[in-house]
């Protein structure tokens, strides 16, 4: 039966809000507007909750997805259009609108595969709303044809279950880099690659070419349209990059542009396996103003691990010990991070990953008027996405001194390959959160404390050119593509500090960097010390990609200090000696230095910064490796960081334990080449022990 | 080490240099040898602000040795010359002999190098007036 509704229409769209929804994730959802079926928008509904950030120790509204609540922006002719079969491969779901007192009834056409018309795919566009549903229709799924999907990666285990082991089957995602592209009246243009060093020679003759690699299974295509477009098409082409340097083209896949905000969509495309691909994407349309859309993508492949080589360790941690107390709310969270998403994140075929975090056990206390305390629901979301949910019972069952007490065990999740997906086709360089969400209402004070660290750690697909967060071009990043990120490390602790560590590893060389946001005259990081089982030596110093170099000064200090130094040398501690040495400290140490000491295998790297440089962004430490290490399985035990006692002295911090492996390839150009690392790489100038070699 | 950290070191040190020279005796205007420390300290400090300011630091340190020897001079605490040079080589060689053995750390090398110089003053100060009038007797007869 179809009512009359006086409709809300938006460009042509009603807007339906759908509570407790199936999970739409991966599916195309059609409606038929009297002519033709066509796509229907699906706009997942926050809910805002003020929310404790560790990190600044601040609160925040933020908004929150469990992914069945959404808006979906149907035609507004679907309401009075019944629809003719549905099309082959597709399902009949049938959404019964609401507005007050009258009804309507809406078939959709659902499935995995999309509608081609002609030579555009009509898909579904996704998009994370930021504020409650306004819409006065409310929808309800009467014939749900399959019970909601359950969150397959909702799974608890240990830390130990997740080590990826050789001939494990592996799906990475990784990104695909683009700049944005501005577009005003009638446009048609290739987006071009973001590539570090401004090189994009794939395509003889095919310019904006950017690197898949092989094995790439499919897409999630994220773009934001600021401004307003009409009559969008996007369209991926997709290339088989041959040896010679020719590129034929396999196919193309086009979909109408969202007109505005931010969206994203899933998007299989069948590519031969074993061919190295490169996409290029144009996007056409009308812009009535300036507008610009950024893409991104975020590619998952498959890939076989063969040697332990190919994949690495990521690893990030918040120090926490701090208490939370709130007032008057009925629900409270605390949010964890953001921390960086590496490219290459090891998933698993169902959506879960080699992957873990660890959430530490903490207590809640809520003041209690009531006779007997109630359980306490906690919600944890990753990435603002609901994950899972667990009950915690009180202490006691009554309450004590007005108070009920709840011990909140530590828990263990698989990181959720679907939400990194989603941050990466968000942004550029995506990101990881962890949010713990409090059912409290009812209390009127609560209080939460945490006195643990919060930890994940992820494998990855070695991703050799891009870690997106410290993105250097020239010295001393030059080897990019030999030159593998084997380890990262990054603290987000509170009082703001946040600072990431990488060791980046190629057969000659070693590069260990730091960045960091502690960047204040008065206070900031001054050192730092890598504890590594990979023997090295030589260390050389770099801000950024800027080789230090020591002052005129300095060098004018010690060189007169020289000239009188021989009378030092007349007793190893004279008076004299000893006041002399102390001047040439001075000089000495107001550039920064690495040095190496070595103990049992241990190799200890440390960084001083000088106290005549500013506080320094960003520092590598290059380091040359042993010809034969001694074992390929290497180890980065612990990381600490300096902290200047302005105008004193530069103190060490206490060591944060590391405690990941990597593996160092195999020595020699025949078994390197041979270890099958097919990456993002591509995106520099291309070293050819990979791409010149067959892939098999 | 840090520039502020090295000036007190330095400033210290000047204190105890001249208490070193001084042992024996009244050490002359202390107040002001305080104030030549502190005005040690805040020169190196200045370093922070201008670093190319820390050229003074040369200088400094030739005060720091030779100041306390010239107040030992102008006091009468050093007979003459000769007796300042003979305190440096006897230092210097009991210096080498107590710290050979010993592993090379600043704060080692700063008590061994202040005990030796101690003793050696200590030496001195007992057989080199007599030294020196064995020597001028003879010139003066």
């Amino acid at each position: 039966m179809v009512l009359a509704l006086s409709v809300v229409v938006v460009a042509g769209y009603i807007e339906v809000y759908v509570e407790g929804g199936p999970d739409l994730d991966g599916l195309h959802i059609y409606a038929w507007d009297g002519e033709e079926w066509v796509p229907v928008g699906v706009i997942y509904v926050p809910e805002c909750i003020d929310t404790y950030v560790v990190a600044t120790g601040q609160w925040a509204s933020m908004p929150y997805y469990n992914m069945s609540r959404y808006i979906l922006q149907i035609p507004s002719e679907a309401l009075t259009h019944n629809p003719p079969d549905t099309p082959p491969g597709l399902e009949r779901w049938t959404l019964e609108v609401q507005n007050g007192t009258r009804r309507a009834v809406v078939e959709l056409a659902v499935g995995k595969t999309p509608i081609t018309k002609e030579n555009l795919t009509l898909t579904t566009w996704y998009a994370l709303g930021d504020q409650p549903p306004k819409t006065p229709h409310r929808g309800r799924f009467i014939n749900p044809p399959r019970a909601p999907p359950k969150n397959n990666a909702a799974t608890e285990a240990d830390t130990t279950s997740h080590a990826v082991s050789p001939g494990a089957t592996i799906y990475p995602i990784g990104s695909l880099y683009f700049q944005p592209v501005k577009v005003s009246g009638s446009f048609n243009t290739y987006v071009p690659v973001d590539t570090p060093d401004g090189l994009n020679i794939f395509c003889k003759g095919l310019p904006e070419m950017h690197w898949v690699g092989f094995e790439v299974l499919n897409f999630t295509v994220g773009v934001k349209v600021s401004g307003t477009i009409n009559y969008g098409t996007l369209t991926l082409e997709f290339y088989n990059i041959n040896f010679d340097g020719t590129c034929t083209f396999i196919t193309e896949y086009s979909t109408p542009l969202p007109s505005s905000g931010s969206r994203w969509v899933n998007i299989d495309v069948p590519l031969p396996q074993d061919s190295q691909i490169g996409v290029r994407i144009r996007v056409e349309g009308y812009a009535p103003y300036d507008a610009t859309i950024d893409v991104y993508v975020a590619a998952r492949y498959k890939k076989t691990v063969n040697n332990l080589a190919q994949t690495a360790t990521s690893k990030a941690t918040t120090r926490s010990s701090f208490i939370v107390t709130a007032s008057h709310r009925d629900k409270i969270a605390v949010f964890f991070g953001p921390y960086v998403a590496y490219d290459g994140l090891a998933a698993a075929s169902e959506g879960t990953s080699y992957s873990y975090i660890y959430v530490p056990p903490h207590s809640a206390r809520l003041r209690w008027t009531g006779q007997h305390c109630p359980p306490l629901t906690v919600y944890y979301y990753i990435n603002e996405i609901a994950y899972t949910q667990h009950s915690a019972a009180p202490a006691t069952p009554a309450p004590a001194n007005g108070y009920c007490n709840y011990n909140i065990p530590s828990t263990v999740f698989q990181l959720w390959a679907r939400g990194y997906a989603i941050s990466k086709a968000l942004s550029k360089g995506g990101e990881i959160t962890i949010s713990l969400v409090y059912d409290v209402r009812g209390s009127p004070d609560v209080t939460i404390s945490f006195n643990d660290n919060l930890e994940i750690v992820y494998h990855r697909w070695i991703e050799p050119f891009h870690s997106n967060y410290i993105d250097r071009v020239g010295y001393p990043y030059d080897e990019w593509s030999s030159e593998l990120l084997r380890g990262t490390y990054q603290v987000f602790d509170l009082t703001s500090l946040n600072m990431t560590s990488e060791i980046r590893i190629s057969r000659s060389r070693i590069a260990l960097s730091l960045a960091h946001n502690q960047l204040d005259h008065m206070r900031h990081i001054c050192g730092a010390e890598w504890a590594i089982t990979i023997p090295v030596s030589g260390p050389g110093v770099y801000y950024g990609d800027r080789w230090i170099e020591e002052p005129w000064w300095a060098r004018l200090g010690r060189g007169l200090l020289d000239v009188v130094g021989w009378l030092a040398t007349l007793s190893r501690s004279s008076v004299f000696s000893i006041v002399v040495n102390l001047v040439y400290n001075i000089f000495q140490t107001a550039s920064g230095s690495a040095s190496v000491d070595s103990s049992n295998g241990l190799y200890i790297v440390r960084w001083i910064k000088g106290w005549a440089e500013p506080p320094q962004p960003t520092v590598v430490v290059l380091l040359d490796p042993a010809s034969s290490p001694p074992s390929r399985r290497a180890e980065w035990r612990y990381f600490r960081e300096g902290h200047s006692a302005f105008p004193w002295a530069c103190i060490i911090a206490s060591p944060r334990d590391v405690n990941t492996n990597t593996y160092l390839p195999r020595t020699g150009a025949i078994q390197w080449s041979f270890a099958k690392i097919w990456t993002w790489r591509g995106q520099t100038r291309i070293s050819t022990d990979v791409l010149t070699i067959h892939a098999r | 080490m840090y520039p502020l950290g090295a000036g007190v070191f330095l400033a210290l040190f000047y204190l105890v240099l001249v208490g070193l020279v001084f042992f024996f005796h009244v050490v002359p205007g202390v107040g002001r040898r305080v104030l030549e420390a502190a005005v040690l300290v805040v020169l190196f400090a200045s370093f922070h602000m201008y670093p190319p300011l820390s050229l003074t630091a040369i200088p400094a340190a030739l005060f720091v040795l030779l100041y306390p020897v010239h107040l030992g001079l102008i006091y009468g605490v050093f007979k003459d010359l000769t007796h300042v040079v003979l305190w440096f080589v006897l230092s210097v060689a009991l210096g080498v002999a107590v710290s050979w053995p010993l592993p090379q750390i600043l704060w080692i090398n700063v008590l061994v190098a202040v005990s030796t110089a101690l003793l050696a003053h200590y030496i001195l100060l007992k057989t080199y007036p007599r030294l020196k009038r064995r020597r001028e007797k003879p010139t003066a007869t």
